[in-house]
């Protein structure tokens, strides 16, 4: 592009037409963002977006792991697999146990991770330990924390001790069918209230303090300052923590497979969709059936977060 | 700006080449004549297995040294069937490994294993115990020789039986009897687990069967009669999941003395000497119902289809489950060895655990053919129905899991 001075008065200017050049600037900024994504982009494609369109394409197959065909090779059942996931009882029952347990993480995660923030983000001493403290959890393996959580649940465990104090019952928890996933739920909770705790202390600190100091001085109260400055300035950091748990619960894998030992116990009543599906590709050896479940797994998924897109988007500003 | 286009080039070319770590390498074997190294892939376990197979592979090492045939060895961390089944995909699957006679029917029939009959000697395949050997045999032709196996056992606590004043039990009905009397507040009998790993001998002393040639036979009225004794003692009263005693599995309800018998295997010998040394436990032979039943749960070592060394690998597998080797195994006490010539070497060393060696005879694999995972899985699930009530009988257990495996 030449550049035009703004002209004189009366003088013309003569303009210098540019030098061909291949790499111009634009293009050079274009090459450089691109060699910068690009270890990511190549990553993603070998490993995400690849895998994602083998298994696509195997759920439209009877394929096992063992066989030795190719995958395109493998033997074609059509939509068999997809209408065969919809009728089987065992995923009906492994999609119920996952949205109760996601019904049930989701608002005791969020709530509780929220009130945390605050506490972490407000006036009080040793405010980076406290931060620290909650999030430690969340480092830890699911695999150890559920192994932890058997022998604390246990029926002569510490937490039927403590609940004998209030005079209730001890109960065997993760053989009992009416209160594994219950006491799964209570675990995934206590491990990964630190994740969302941490996004909620950045949304809050977005908060200029004027704000807060201009609503003290109109006459607002602590209750009215939460509701009707915090709640509603964080709503961005609220969805996007409501959106990443649900999908995070809804595929709810390892806390299953240690405390039921694979087998989605006691009745099915801790089987979800991922452990199913894992279930049948690895150890049934149907893996096209389970890429299936994954897929529809994924379409319910995706539903779900465009819906919530929509309702948190429909508030005017 | 050219210092800083430099830069980013070397970082995305680094960033992008971290991404290759910890892919696996294909061991380069030479040609034909040249130098033969052979993986052999194995399962992580206890210190003590993993010192047994390096002394193994070790004396392979020294007696092949003069035929440049070096022996390697492989550990899968994690679950070892899905590790298996990716490699195999993948084609980088090892020469020779470790299979589990649960796995082995698919397999086979998958053709992911080659026959090694071209390459083994008719008469020495007398000695392995036929019904172990059966594991991993398929229309005549063997697909892998087993290293060791474990059979089940009713492992007692001597002192709560003095102390009740009852001995061993013999039969079903002495089963019970004894389970009476040994029965004393919160101490149960017996720690019976839902898994048809513990209650197939039941079935199969009652003169059922799980599977016949790929037919479901578990819901037959043996089966039935079998299936319904094993939690009949737990309906009585006599016994308990190890989960309602407190405890994670049935070997810790024996170490912690919540139950006085459970029926386990002898992977209970280190457990106890470990968890509960001051315990006195006895082994004995299951009880007998119509006729002795027992399960093997044994692992083999078998050859990949596509290994390039066939001749080789065959030698490993042949060396790894030879007399020597199986000494090793016999000594070391870990687990039972395969060959009938080693059997005395065992029993000798361990006499109290010849209950153990004794159920061979009349044992079978633990192995219910094609669909065992989910036969497997859906008889726990039948057992635990059964326990918690939600069927009235074993019939009814029984026929729900047979339609859930259709």
């Amino acid at each position: 592009m030449s550049i035009a001075e703004t002209p004189n008065e009366n003088k013309p200017i003569k303009v210098k037409k540019a030098p061909k050049v291949f790499f111009t600037n634009k293009k050079r900024e274009s090459i450089d963002g691109w060699l910068f994504v690009a270890p990511f982009v190549i990553l993603t494609l070998v490993f995400l977006i690849g895998p994602i369109i083998v298994a696509f394409i195997l759920s439209f197959k009877q394929y096992s792991l063992l066989d030795q065909t190719t995958i395109l090779g493998a033997k074609s059942v059509g939509i068999d697999n997809y209408i065969k996931v919809f009728k089987d009882p065992v995923f009906l029952q492994a999609l119920k146990n996952t949205f109760v347990y996601s019904i049930g993480v989701v608002p005791l995660q969020l709530i509780i991770s929220l009130l945390l923030a605050l506490v972490v983000d407000s006036k009080i001493k040793a405010k980076a330990f406290f931060r620290v403290a909650y999030y430690i959890p969340t480092l830890t393996s699911i695999v150890a924390v559920s192994t932890i959580f058997l022998f604390l649940f246990k029926k002569d465990g510490i937490f039927n001790k403590f609940l004998s104090i209030f005079g209730i019952g001890g109960r065997t928890w993760f053989n009992d069918p009416n209160f594994a996933l219950m006491a799964i739920i209570l675990m995934a909770v206590w491990s990964s209230v630190g994740v969302t705790m941490i996004i909620f202390l950045a949304g809050l600190q977005e908060i200029p303090q004027t704000v807060y100091e201009a609503a003290e001085i109109d006459g607002a109260n602590k209750f009215q300052r939460f509701f009707k400055i915090t709640l509603p300035l964080i709503k961005p950091t609220v969805f996007f923590n409501l959106v990443m748990t649900i999908i995070g619960t809804l595929q709810m894998f390892d806390q299953a497979y240690v405390i039921s030992g694979g087998n989605g116990g006691p009745l099915n009543s801790t089987m979800t969709v991922v452990l199913y599906l894992y279930n049948k590709g690895f150890k049934e050896f149907e893996m096209g059936y389970a890429s299936a479940i994954a897929f529809v797994l994924f379409l319910i998924i995706f539903t779900l977060t465009l819906i919530q897109k929509r309702l948190f988007k429909e508030e005017p500003q | 700006m050219k210092r800083n286009r430099i830069i980013a080039l070397v970082c995305s070319v680094a960033l992008t080449a971290t991404m290759f770590v910890g892919c696996g390498n294909k061991t380069k074997t030479g040609a034909t004549g040249g130098p033969v190294t052979l993986t052999v892939q194995i399962w992580g376990s206890s210190p003590a297995e993993t010192k047994l197979v390096d002394d193994q592979i070790a004396a392979f090492n020294i007696a092949n040294k003069s035929k440049k045939i070096t022996l390697k060895k492989e550990v899968v961390t994690g679950d070892y069937n899905q590790t298996m089944q990716t490699k195999i995909a993948a084609k980088t699957e090892p020469d020779l490994f470790y299979l589990d006679v649960s796995l082995a029917a698919n397999y086979i029939d998958k053709g992911v294993i080659a026959p090694l009959d071209e390459y083994l000697d008719k008469s020495d395949l007398k000695d392995f115990y036929p019904n172990v050997l059966k594991g991993f045999q398929k229309d005549g032709k063997t697909y892998g020789l087993p290293k060791d196996f474990n059979s089940l056992g009713l492992f007692y606590n001597k002192e709560m039986f003095a102390d009740a004043g009852v001995k061993v039990p013999k039969t079903w009905a002495e089963l019970e009897e004894v389970s009476k009397k040994l029965t004393k507040g919160n101490v149960k009998a017996l720690s019976l687990s839902d898994e048809s790993a513990r209650f197939a001998p039941f079935i199969y002393q009652a003169g059922g069967k799980i599977v016949d040639k790929e037919k479901m036979m578990f819901n037959s009225p043996e089966a039935i009669k079998g299936f319904e004794f094993y939690y009949s003692m737990i309906k009585k009263g006599y016994a308990a999941s190890p989960k309602d005693l407190g405890v994670e599995g049935n070997s810790d309800a024996l170490a912690t003395g919540k139950a006085a018998m459970v029926i386990e295997g002898g992977w209970m010998i280190p457990f106890m000497k470990e968890k509960a040394p001051s315990v006195e436990y006895g082994i004995a032979e299951l009880p007998k119902g119509e006729k002795q039943g027992n399960l093997l749960f044994t692992v083999a070592y078998s050859m990949s289809k596509n290994t390039k060394h066939p001749k080789e690998a065959a030698e490993a597998i042949k060396f790894l489950t030879g007399k020597k080797s199986q000494e090793m195994v016999a000594n070391s006490g870990l687990a039972i060895p395969s060959r009938k010539s080693m059997g005395n070497v065992y029993t000798d060393k361990f006499p109290e655990r010849k209950a153990l060696v004794d159920g061979t005879k009349y044992a079978n694999v633990f192995s219910y053919g094609l669909k065992h995972s989910k036969i497997d899985l859906e008889l726990g699930k039948a057992g635990e129905r059964y326990r918690l009530g939600k069927n009235p009988d074993g019939k009814s257990a029984l026929e729900e899991a047979i339609k859930s495996v259709q």
